[in-house]
């Protein structure tokens, strides 16, 4: 399957950082990924953990250069730019690049940088001699996904891309064929075109044995879909064809009208490059080139007498059709230049920048150290006043489910896999019922009242705590959206004093599984606590349960005093309750 | 065999023989006119300018300069549904995408762009009137120095009349929109309107806010919503103070958030209370102002750089009198209407 990298989600973010680094750049003999790292980086283009400049350039850096994040930025840019055929490398050094002759016209001013980038996206193909891959299809990817949305009554959906153009030699006709057939049969089968996709990432080789993950698969698609879009091919709707919503792309005007000129083009590949006269190559580079700027609307009178005569070298090639190949990135940058009769000096290593030297590594905020110093200190039973009939039937199904598991662990998982599928109405009365059987009074919020913004509330004499829920159907994972709310109810608690509370007593998000982007949950509970001094912690159901299996079969509770203090993730097992 | 340079860009390019503009009027469904150094008044024509205003916003207008480290969108289209593109001799508008914001017209610095019937035109004017430039070196410097004086004119006049109807037009339109593409509407209104404003970039993790404005009052969070859960303004915005104070130190005291909505939500929604709640026990009042309002301020040349004017909650929900004050006549849009000045009955 072809991957695409995927430096940046805006393709206006790749061309900008493009013009800034022509202008800084065009001048040395050549620059490298350290060199693009610090345009960028200055020109507040490249960010590393959400900083630019000199800061991001000191974030990122790390001595061990595969964990260095600016560099490794930095060269993705530079292969996306490769890939484009608007930078090539020199001195025959991966990480040594100078400027293609199509590279110089974006930064022409008045160029048609949209139509530039059409023609550079049409001439990406593979296999070429410019960069190594780890995928071997031969494929010129932008005019296979095109012609396949054409002959898919002009759609396709992100799935269907992966399988269908990213994963198709589109040089054999029986395999292109082969391609559209599976994705018509499949149209309608949402479930077996997951299974399919899956059984892809498998097959795939990652850096990891058993393949690549289905996310990274999923992610490669950012760049095609992003080029899609810019160059106006394609708009998004949502389409039920697979028995739900799902989002497919549809072929403009602009794309249909792009499929018919493709149609009336001929395609050189590096395989029908390779087989011609010396002569002949250097024709096809000529006109590869030229047509291209033409196509992009540069005027091309001076050289049109040389062209006709290159037109004829290779007439029984391209048979009076116009071409479709993209010298620069296909073939080395010193045969395009021979053929193009653009010279260079020598390269040499002078007038290169220095990289800053500054190493430090992100400073990481554990907020969850309160959490780590929460201990069971004492016994606690069920309290009379907090029992209710959902709370002996849960304290009943934990009984029942020892005497067939004997195994604490287990009993948590059978009750997690119970719930994985909860809608609120399940899920909040099991967190109601959880934190009654620890100890306190929690009452979740009846439907219909507006005011009680919170999904469920600790209620206190002095220290209440809203709980904000989220149920697996929701989120599986809690998210940043749930500790945005657990402050909202925080301050609208304090403001409308439904119940009593003070400003230090903590406010809880809830949901089923601990937070998947831990360290941006974690940032942000800091980021709150330093703004508006408020404690926000959270929990995942795995944690309550085992607090609330240990109580009912063990009688071990814990302090309940720690609750109203807690701030950050409460990982519960990890204390030994 | 190295012939391709500017010169050979196929456009051509045009200044005016003789003149300078002083000053641009525009007229609601006609073309502006233009009053030139020399005493004469004309229709304008597009003068077809090598790096288009109407199409590509300056850098300037779009950074804070306090916060540079900030990762910004790139993204510098003028028209947010990119339905405006160079041609051969002058501007192109694709009238199937337009929709009529007329940020492209406020842009253009010779007033060569006007709206009618809800798009935006170009003006072809009296072509004699103009000098043509070889697109070489010489003649994309003669034009950009022009063109440097020329966006000194003034602007005055009404662009576009506000009506139920035109609204209703253009709301359709903005709902149809991606989220991007809003969000770059805002950005650009509030640039327009005579403010520093940049939108994040996407998929920053670390930094979730829409956007960031600064004028020489104000600095402020943006956050733009044009479904119907404005809730999550607020949350967001609460968010955005936090990062915006531990990680670039801007107390929340000097932040002035402004959360740019559709329309002003129902006084049944807990929206209201909530702001309140807000203002109460952190001190944060964010201000609320909508697509409608804004455009409205553009349409007639108007600049804003106070937001804490449109501070709206449980108590005033209406933004009319302050948006009114600054138009200097009353809005002639029914009460109410699409939530543009007030809450929908």
């Amino acid at each position: 399957m072809i991957r695409f990298r995927n430096p940046s989600s805006s393709l206006e973010t790749i061309l900008v950082s493009f013009e800034r680094l022509y202008s800084e750049l065009k001048n040395k003999d050549y620059f490298d990924n350290d060199d693009i790292a610090i345009v960028l980086a200055k020109a507040n283009l490249m960010a590393s953990s959400g900083f630019i400049g000199d800061a991001a350039l000191s974030l990122g850096a790390n001595k061990d250069r595969s964990r260095d994040k600016t560099y490794n930025n930095a060269k993705m840019f530079a292969e996306i730019y490769r890939l484009l055929g608007l930078v090539s490398v020199v001195n025959d050094v991966s990480s040594n690049y100078r400027f293609t002759y199509i590279g110089e016209h974006m930064a022409v001013p008045g160029a048609n940088k949209k139509a530039i980038i059409e023609e550079c996206v049409l001439g990406m193909n593979n296999p070429n001699k410019i960069i190594d891959v780890s995928y071997d299809e031969s494929v010129r990817f932008f005019s296979c996904v095109l012609l396949t949305m054409n002959e898919l009554d002009g759609i396709i959906c992100r799935d269907e891309m992966i399988l269908g153009p990213m994963n198709v030699n589109d040089n054999s006709p029986s395999e292109f064929n082969k391609m559209l057939q599976y994705i018509k049969d499949v149209r309608g089968n949402y479930n077996k075109l997951q299974k399919d996709l899956e059984s892809l990432a498998k097959s795939l080789q990652g850096n990891k044995r058993g393949g690549m993950k289905l996310t990274s698969v999923k992610n490669c698609t950012r760049f095609p879909i992003s080029v899609l879009k810019y160059c106006d091919w394609v708009k998004n709707i949502n389409l039920n064809i697979y028995g739900r919503s799902v989002r497919f792309m549809k072929l403009t005007r602009h794309g249909y009208e792009t499929v018919e000129r493709l149609k009336k083009m001929k395609d050189i590949r590096l395989s029908d490059y390779e087989i011609c006269s010396d002569r002949q190559k250097q024709a096809l580079i000529r006109l590869g080139a030229f047509q291209m700027l033409v196509r992009a609307r540069f005027n091309l009178g001076s050289v049109e007498t040389e062209l006709e005569k290159d037109r004829e070298e290779v007439y029984d090639l391209l048979k009076g059709k116009e071409i479709l190949f993209s010298p620069y990135q296909t073939l080395e940058f010193s045969v395009v230049n021979k053929a193009m009769y653009i010279t260079f000096e020598a390269h040499s290593s002078e007038n290169k920048t220095k990289r800053l030297s500054c190493y430090s590594k992100t400073c990481e905020k554990a907020v969850s150290g309160k959490a780590e110093s929460m201990r069971m200190e004492k016994m606690v039973n069920l309290k009379k006043e907090l029992i209710t009939d959902e709370v002996l039937a849960f304290t009943e199904h934990v009984r029942v489910l020892y005497k067939s598991e004997k195994n604490r662990h287990k009993i948590i998982d059978n009750i997690l896999a119970e719930h994985i599928a909860d809608k609120k109405t399940e899920f909040y009365p099991l967190v109601e019922t959880l934190f009654r059987i620890i100890g306190v009074d929690c009452h979740k919020s009846r439907d219909g009242v507006n005011g009680e913004r919170w999904d469920a509330m600790i209620r206190d004499s002095e220290r209440s705590i809203p709980i904000e829920i989220k149920s697996p159907s929701e989120e599986m994972y809690i998210s940043i959206k749930a500790i945005r709310q657990a402050l909202e109810n925080k301050i609208i608690l304090l403001s409308r004093k439904t119940y009593k509370t003070d400003n230090v007593c903590s406010t809880y998000a809830v949901g089923y599984y601990p937070p998947n982007n831990r360290a941006e949950v974690l940032d942000l509970i800091s980021n709150i606590k330093d703004t508006y001094g408020y404690s926000i912690a959270v929990f995942d159901i795995a944690s309550l349960i085992n607090v609330a299996v240990n109580i009912i079969l063990f009688g071990k509770g814990i302090n309940i005093e720690k609750l109203y203090g807690l701030e950050g993730i409460v990982n519960i097992e990890d204390i030994n309750c | 065999m190295r012939t391709l340079t500017a010169s050979y860009v196929q456009s051509r390019i045009f200044i005016l023989k003789d003149a300078r503009s002083l000053s641009v009027t525009f007229n609601p469904e006609n073309e502006t006119v233009v009053k030139l150094d020399n005493g004469m008044y004309i229709r304008p024509s597009c003068i077809n300018c090598i790096e288009p205003r109407c199409m590509k916003m300056d850098d300037t207008d779009m950074g804070c300069a306090e916060f540079p480290e900030i990762a910004q969108n790139m993204n510098r289209d003028v028209c947010p549904v990119n339905a405006i593109k160079t041609g051969l001799e002058k501007i192109e508008i694709d009238d199937n995408k337009c929709i009529g914001c007329g940020l492209c017209a406020a842009s253009c610095p010779f007033g060569a762009i006007y709206l009618k019937s809800g798009k935006a035109k170009v003006s072809i004017g009296d072509r004699t009137n103009l000098e043509e430039l070889l697109v070489n070196a010489d003649g994309i410097k003669r034009q950009c120095d022009y063109i440097k004086h020329i966006a000194m004119s003034t602007k005055t006049g009404t662009m576009q009349q506000e009506s139920d109807h035109v609204i209703d037009a253009i709301y359709e339109n903005i709902k149809n929109m991606s989220q991007e593409e809003q969000n770059i509407l805002a950005r650009n209104l509030l640039v327009r309107l005579g403010n520093h404003a940049t939108l994040g970039r996407q998929g920053n993790v670390y930094m979730r806010m829409d956007g960031l404005y600064k004028n020489k009052m104000q600095f402020g969070i943006v956050e733009i919503e044009t479904g119907m859960d404005v809730l999550d303004v607020a949350r967001a915005i609460l968010d955005d103070i936090a990062v915006m104070n531990v990680r670039y130190g801007v107390d929340k005291s000097k932040n002035h958030p402004l959360a740019i909505i559709l329309g002003i939500p129902n006084k049944r929604t807990d929206y209201w209370q909530v702001i309140k709640d807000i203002k109460n026990i952190v001190d944060i009042p964010i201000s609320t102002i909508t697509f409608g309002a804004l455009l409205i301020l553009l349409w007639n040349n108007r600049k804003e750089n106070d937001f804490d004017k449109y501070y709206i909650d449980i108590d005033n929900s209406s933004i009319r009198k302050p948006i009114s004050a600054l138009a200097g006549r009353s809005i002639k849009l029914s009460e109410g209407f699409c939530g543009v000045l007030e809450n929908e009955k």
